[in-house]
């Protein structure tokens, strides 16, 4: 049995813009283990993006295979791929993109309505999540009264919301001031002590130093892969500032 | 897969959130289901109230009118002249063999006046078979005498109408009232018909002839036939009499014409159908425009939801659960709107009914047809927009703005 929440083997993938093909993705393989914390960095159009959609089961790849927890994604159809986002993968996006008009909780129960799950279940494991996070007191709020580390927090209760095996973070910390930023990181690091595999893509080295391991990418491929040599803790951050 | 009564949920939801929009887009339909709901009805009543009135003068009878009279190339009008006499009428009686009772009708309208009562009311000149063709009764008093027909008294029988006027309360009978200031003997008064075919005073209709017109001819002969079914037969033969009498070449148009009221009535009643179904299916076309109307908007409401589309794909929804969720949204806005088009449509039905004085009969076929049919502008002009929505890319989707 693999170890390995993400096993990917050579992977390669062209975008058509028009004429002209874009090799997004060149014979690209990693492996990341069961638990750990990955920062995934690199400039504008390295392919990053790219590859956390490959990852995010939002598109398959040209050529070569994508094992998320033992299972190959790289050859499912939509609705197949719609299930695995569904039962294995949370994620959280830089503009937090949560329903508007639609309250807190409800915001937190989406994964399990597609899920199917009954409505006493939807909201029992909604308020768990929620209380990880630390939004316990605001599961009946509107989206739009919250600050915009609390709409983060949400997103990413929401992304617990299903038990995932790996949460998939593209610049979580993008539109936060630098405190909430490290307040975000230190729920992340708190749910990967607990186990949960995080793969996030940010622009901030600060950020990076709080994840196991930084993997670079220019180009379409990866040009560093190191694990990060003093990881920094984001609780001691805080407790350091205030 | 998502539950129903989430997908719904979720459809109320967005409806409540553009609030006026949503009630402009059911409007097309409330508008539609209203007016097809209102056209059925008022289109029934019309017919129904038309029916009735022929079925009041009996579904047997026939009538025959004088044609266009033809002199040295120059022809009258319909009713130009009177072709029709008395004799035509008694001729009718002992000639045709599927006739059942001959009424010949003179008939002026005029002032009656009993006392310090007056009343300007339809005075018909028959012959007591009159009442036969009719079927009609005498309520009090008797029907005057083919001897009073022949000589030409002065006596009359009165509908209910007139009594109620003449005399609100006297026991008519007896009295004696004058018609066009002749003096006449009130010798009966008929039972109540309504539909107010009870303004109306019978006398012999020799006597109209000469109190009245001053002329030979009659308006008109209504005939019963034997039964319904005879009714082609007696009016074939009353052709053929008159035809004969009044020596018209075989290759001349009668100067007369024969109506037979079932023929009437049922072109009268296949003609108000076919006017329900034109009003019907005009009514129909703006629940067609509705349907658009709801396409059009689904449509910019996907667009403007694109974001949303990709987010609830990102956290699972397969393309069927948003299929789903805009389709319901688009049947859900279009029920309600066949709902408050029903209301409305009945609403608008009644105030007709009650302007016109006719009944305007709900007629729950056409209420479930439309109901049915907004649901089905629902799915149809709500599914290409819900595919559309379906088929979205969710990593397009989630980077749209």
């Amino acid at each position: 049995m693999a170890t390995e929440v993400i096993l990917v083997n050579s992977v390669s993938k062209t975008y058509k813009v028009g004429e002209t093909e874009v090799r997004a993705l060149c014979d690209v393989s990693i492996a990341i283990p069961s638990g750990q914390f990955v920062a995934i960095m690199g400039p504008s159009g390295s392919g990053k993006s790219t590859f956390m959609n490959l990852l995010g089961c939002l598109d398959r790849p040209d050529t070569g295979s994508i094992l998320l927890d033992g299972i190959d994604i790289a050859h499912l159809d939509r609705n197949e791929r719609a299930a695995i986002r569904n039962k294995k993968i949370g994620f959280v996006f830089q503009n937090f993109s949560l329903l508007a008009r639609t309250p807190v909780l409800e915001n937190v129960e989406l994964p399990l309505v597609y899920a199917g799950a009954d409505a006493g279940e939807r909201r029992e494991r909604a308020q768990d999540a929620l209380t990880r996070v630390g939004l316990a007191g605001k599961i009946n709020n509107q989206i739009t009264q919250l600050s915009g580390g609390e709409q983060q927090r949400v997103a990413i209760a929401r992304s617990l919301v299903n038990r995932p095996s790996l949460i998939l973070a593209d610049e979580p910390t993008g539109n936060l001031d630098t405190r909430t930023s490290i307040e975000i990181m230190a729920i992340f690091q708190r749910l990967n002590r607990d186990g949960i595999s995080v793969v996030l893509v940010t622009h901030e080295l600060d950020i990076a130093h709080y994840t196991m391991r930084t993997v670079m990418f220019r180009d379409g491929r990866i040009v560093k892969d190191e694990p990060v040599a003093e990881p920094r803790s984001a609780d001691e951050e805080l407790g350091k500032a205030a | 897969m998502i539950d129903f009564g989430m997908t719904v949920k979720i459809a109320l939801r967005a409806l409540r959130v553009h609030k006026l929009r949503s009630l402009l887009t059911m409007l097309g339909i409330i508008i539609g289901v209203g007016a097809v709901v209102a056209m059925v009805s008022v289109g029934q009543g019309a017919s129904m109230q038309i029916t009735q009135r022929i079925a009041a003068l009996g579904s047997n009878v026939l009538q025959v009118f004088p044609g266009s009279s033809s002199s040295g190339g120059v022809r009258g009008g319909s009713g130009s002249v009177s072709t029709l006499t008395l004799e035509d009428a008694k001729a009718i009686a002992s000639a045709c063999p599927d006739v059942a009772a001959v009424a010949p009708i003179v008939s002026r309208n005029a002032q009656v006046v009993y006392g310090n009562q007056n009343w300007f009311t339809s005075v018909t000149g028959t012959s007591t078979e009159y009442l036969q063709v009719r079927s009609w009764d005498i309520a009090d008093g008797n029907m005057f005498t083919d001897d009073d027909v022949n000589a030409g008294t002065k006596v009359c029988v009165l509908g209910q109408t007139i009594v109620d006027n003449l005399f609100p309360d006297e026991d008519p009978v007896g009295a004696i009232i004058r018609i066009s200031n002749a003096p006449f003997t009130v010798v009966g008064v008929l039972t109540v018909k309504g539909s107010d075919q009870d303004d109306i005073i019978l006398i012999p209709v020799v006597t109209a002839q000469r109190r009245l017109t001053g002329r030979t001819g009659v308006n008109r002969i209504m005939v019963s036939a034997i039964s319904q079914k005879r009714g082609d037969a007696a009016q074939e033969q009353i052709t053929e009499l008159l035809r004969r009498r009044h020596n018209i070449r075989s290759s001349a148009d009668d100067d007369f014409s024969v109506r037979n009221m079932a023929d009437i009535a049922s072109a009268v009643a296949s003609s108000s159908r076919v006017l329900t179904l034109l009003l019907a299916s005009i009514a129909s076309v703006s629940l067609l425009v509705g349907g658009i109307g709801i396409m059009n908007i689904m449509l910019v409401s996907v667009t403007e939801r694109t974001r949303e589309i990709g987010i609830r794909m990102a956290v699972g929804a397969k393309g069927r659960d948003v299929l789903l969720q805009f389709l319901v949204e688009a049947v859900v806005t279009s029920l309600l709107g066949g709902v408050l088009g029903i209301l409305f449509g009945i609403g608008a039905s009644q105030l007709i009914g009650l302007l016109a004085k006719w009944s305007t009969p709900m007629v729950p076929g056409a209420i479930l047809l439309a109901f049915g049919f907004s649901a089905v502008v629902g799915v149809f002009f709500g599914y290409y927009p819900a595919r559309r929505a379906a088929n979205l890319d969710p990593i397009e989707a989630l980077r749209y703005e």
